[in-house]
């Protein structure tokens, strides 16, 4: 009270001003809670960040292994046999007609007799096939398929599979079914895993925060008493959700960084094997800029859980 | 400038902590609020600063029917307020400064100001020299006098007091008392709940006594 009573109280504060001294007052208000309990804190950090390393690791691998399965150019294949009743002309017809098909990459004709030809120079077997009365093989078209969903293949195999002119078809598909079985599972495994961690996440940082706001409890009685808004006491909470969340980011970045450094040289190896240059691993700038913009968002709303919870029984009694 | 009129205050549980208050305060009034521990005076304060709703009647402070105050309202009406509390309510963490200034801060008024003004707050109770110190270095009565420079650092109209010296030993109390008696000489309107019947025989002010809820005298 510096003179004068309430009647002369000087104009009210700009509004930004006020918006701007409001935001870094709670930055330090945030500050101040974050070192109380600092080892909690860091605790927290460290905890949301391993669970937000688990998803974005399955992440790396998803990506790793759509990406890998895309560089080894695994087109399906497929052999038909055609029937000995079909002429050199209608199998090659055949073939012709498969390559106007949009699911078929390509399509060729093999004549029985260029392929005993090819058979006999290859094989060394020249005198033991002379002597056969006839040519055993058969015509054959060979079939590049495009990659399309399994289901798309299937239903080609199996037309034509009921053509007149084929006998028998044989089909390489099972480990390209696998290694997209495979990504679909771990596509799936990442975001259901990713969905249970990020409400693990705000959570754990809500229940942080709860604590929080338990320890502070007398400070925020007696700041509402002193007449500080709903506004006023969430906002220092809602940062220190957001400082959880931005923590948690970066040590899980950090995580990975260091696993995928330890896995560079087996996985490079595993590359070679494959025909493959050695790609990098990890997670890229993009993800990883959106790993971080999440956990802040994660961490927030944690906060934002925690203290909108909180708030109203916090109405301070004059004891 | 506080107006209760047939003001009842019921708890949750069903207990009539204050019964059909009528009651005027005038502005720039200093009025004693007395009667045994239980019969209502912190209820009352309570009311007063919105701290508590009333159950029935209607509460006008400086013109503003509480009872209309949404919950936004309430943040804006406190600060218009001083209170002071028996257990003084001081953030043990931080310095003296800081626990006077907490209504400046939480107003968002600018830092120069804030300064000049808890200063001169605190050179009003005498303690503009312990500024930077903890609370809990401070004595009771210096502890007390920083809750004080808290409640008036904001330049409220209305100062309410809950049991303000019943900590203190009689010496201790008569100086607070004469810190409020300042503040009531420039204006502000000054009602403090005690049943420290020493401190009241020391000053002529008006008297209104509760008793189970009730207003007996004074009213
Ligand atoms: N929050 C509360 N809930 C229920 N009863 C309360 C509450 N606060 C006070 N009371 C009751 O209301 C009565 C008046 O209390 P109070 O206003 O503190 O009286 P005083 O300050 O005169 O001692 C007491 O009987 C007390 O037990
Ligand atoms: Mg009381």
């Amino acid at each position: 009270m510096d003179g004068t009573p309430a009647a002369t109280r000087s104009a009210r504060p700009s509004r930004l001003a006020a918006w701007a001294r409001q935001h870094g007052g709670a930055w330090r208000t945030c500050a101040h809670y974050f070192r109380r309990d600092a080892v909690n804190a860091l605790l927290t950090v460290l905890v949301i960040g391993i669970a937000l390393a688990l998803p974005a690791g399955l992440y790396v691998i998803y990506d790793g292994t759509v990406s890998a399965a895309a560089r080894l150019n695994l087109a399906p294949q497929a052999t038909l046999f055609l029937r000995g009743t079909v002429a050199a002309p209608e199998g090659a017809a055949l073939a012709a007609r498969l390559r106007a098909d949009p699911r078929v990459a390509e399509a060729v004709f093999v004549d029985r007799a260029a392929a005993l030809a090819e058979f006999k120079a290859g094989s060394g077997l020249g005198a033991v096939l002379d002597a056969l009365p006839d040519n055993p093989l058969p015509h054959v078209v060979t079939l590049t398929l495009r990659r399309g969903s399994p289901a798309e293949r299937e239903s080609l195999l199996s037309g034509l599979r009921g053509a007149a002119e084929v006998a028998e078809t044989h089909y390489d598909l099972i480990w390209i079914a696998r290694l997209e079985a495979f990504s679909a599972l771990l596509g799936r495994g990442v975001s259901g895993l990713g969905a249970l961690l990020g409400l693990g996440v705000v959570l754990i940082a809500g229940n942080a925060i709860r604590v929080g706001i338990e320890r502070q409890r007398d400070e925020i009685e007696v700041a509402k008493l002193c007449g500080a808004t709903d506004a006023y006491v969430r906002r220092p909470f809602l940062y220190l959700g957001a400082a959880f969340g931005l923590g948690s980011g970066l040590t899980a970045l950090l995580i990975l960084a260091l696993l995928f450094g330890r896995l560079a040289g087996p996985l490079g190896d595993l590359a070679g094997l494959y025909g493959l240059a050695p790609g990098a691993i990890g997670l890229g700038p993009g993800p990883g800029a959106a790993l971080l913009g999440l956990s802040l968002t994660l961490g927030w709303l944690g906060g934002w859980l925690a203290v909108s919870l909180h708030l109203r029984e916090m109405e301070p009694s004059a004891r | 400038m506080i107006r209760f009129d047939n003001v009842s205050k019921t708890y949750a549980g069903g207990f009539d902590a204050l019964s059909d208050i009528t009651l005027h305060v005038a502005p720039g009034e200093f009025v004693f609020l007395t009667g045994h521990s239980g019969a209502g005076k912190s209820s009352l304060l309570k009311l007063v600063a919105l701290v508590e709703r009333a159950t029935r009647g209607r509460l006008v402070v400086d013109g503003r029917d509480l009872g209309r105050l949404g919950r936004r309202g309430v943040p804006e009406h406190r600060r218009q307020i001083g209170f002071i509390f028996q257990d003084h309510r001081l953030l043990m963490d931080r310095t003296v400064f800081d626990n006077v200034a907490l209504p400046l801060v939480v107003a968002g008024h600018p830092a120069a100001e804030t300064a000049r003004r808890v200063r001169a707050a605190l050179d009003k109770v005498g303690l503009l020299h312990k500024e930077r110190a903890a609370p809990r270095t401070l004595s009771s009565g210096e502890q007390q006098r920083v809750g004080i420079a808290r409640a008036v650092v904001n330049r409220p109209k209305v100062l309410l007091a809950d049991e303000p010296t019943g900590n203190l030993d009689p010496a201790l109390g008569r100086d607070i008392l004469q810190l409020f008696a300042q503040f009531n000489a420039i204006g502000v309107t000054v009602l403090i709940a005690t049943h420290d019947l020493a401190l009241l025989e020391q000053v002529p002010h008006r008297r209104v006594t509760l008793h189970a809820g009730r207003v007996e005298a004074g009213a």
